[in-house]
């Protein structure tokens, strides 16, 4: 009985070289893989959802505490000062504006 | 394969870093895995994926491979271990317990030579995992039976053990399919 024979493995070289190149790449290729790429699927969908929730942690409170139009206390407010962030952009402006 | 030594030294030059030797070291160990791999999974395709994914793992792991071992056994644990998570058999490679048959006869070197191979492969599909690696590593791929127990995590003796039996029980198969094929 000779191993040319009965064997399953195949005979051709070229076999073996392609199945050794390609298991080199994945080897070498791993080697490079980026960090992000190791995540798996799960772990994306673990981190969207952890920004989708600090996001409306977030915003929620800043809602619940803006004022609402014709409220007494937030037209007192609004009279004495402009909302925060008005202000900041008002600031900014000025300052490039005495810059130039 | 043929040179442990050669493969231990190149398994130390590529735990180094040097690229070029585990080169060396794939191409010197593709055929072995790849035997190795189709015995634990059902398809070539499947083995040639288990074969990839073992070298990948074993380049990466290489720190850990203990250069005042032999290489060989170390990376078909690798080859195993890839090849059960693949198929989460892990049942397949219960071992059937040992009795002293540990001594082969001489007559059974001879024995496979006389069978028929087509009814062999049929036959051979029909023993047990284990009794069915071991022949085919052996008597159908020619690889030695140190070289299958590598392969197989076992020592060469209980290879030499399950292909003695897997013989005997070849034998008596073959010997039932034409008793009931004759007229």
């Amino acid at each position: 009985m000779s191993r040319e024979t009965h064997t399953r493995l195949p005979d051709d070289p070229a076999y073996w070289d392609r199945l050794a190149e390609r298991s080199l790449r994945a080897a070498f290729h791993e080697e490079h893989t980026p960090w992000w790429s190791v995540l798996s699927d799960w772990s994306f969908a673990f981190a969207a959802s952890a920004v989708l929730v600090l996001v409306g942690a977030t915003l929620l409170p800043s809602q619940r505490s803006a004022p609402a139009a014709g409220d007494p206390v937030a037209e007192g407010l609004l009279t004495n000062s402009a909302p925060p962030a008005e202000s900041v952009l008002l600031r900014l402006l000025a300052m490039q504006e005495a810059a130039r | 394969m043929s040179n442990e030594s050669d493969v231990d030294r190149l398994a130390r030059r590529a735990r180094n870093g040097d690229r070029h030797a585990f080169e060396v070291l794939v191409r010197r160990l593709v055929r072995p895995a790849l035997a190795a791999a189709w015995e634990l999974v059902p398809t070539r395709e499947d083995a040639e994926d288990v074969v990839q994914d073992t070298f990948a793992r074993v380049w990466r792991q290489l720190q850990r491979y203990d250069t005042t071992r032999p290489f060989a056994p170390w990376f078909f644990t690798i080859l195993r271990n890839v090849a059960r998570n693949a198929t989460r058999r892990d049942r397949r490679w219960d071992m059937v317990p040992l009795t002293d048959e540990t001594m082969v006869d001489d007559e059974e070197q001879g024995a496979v030579d006389v069978l028929e191979m087509e009814r062999i492969q049929v036959a051979v599909e029909q023993l047990s995992p284990m009794q069915r690696a071991c022949f085919r590593l052996t008597e159908l791929e020619g690889f030695s039976s140190s070289e299958a127990g590598d392969m197989l995590g076992v020592s060469d003796a209980t290879v030499r053990v399950h292909a003695h039996r897997a013989k005997k029980a070849l034998r008596a198969r073959l010997r039932e399919q034409r008793e009931t094929e004759l007229p």
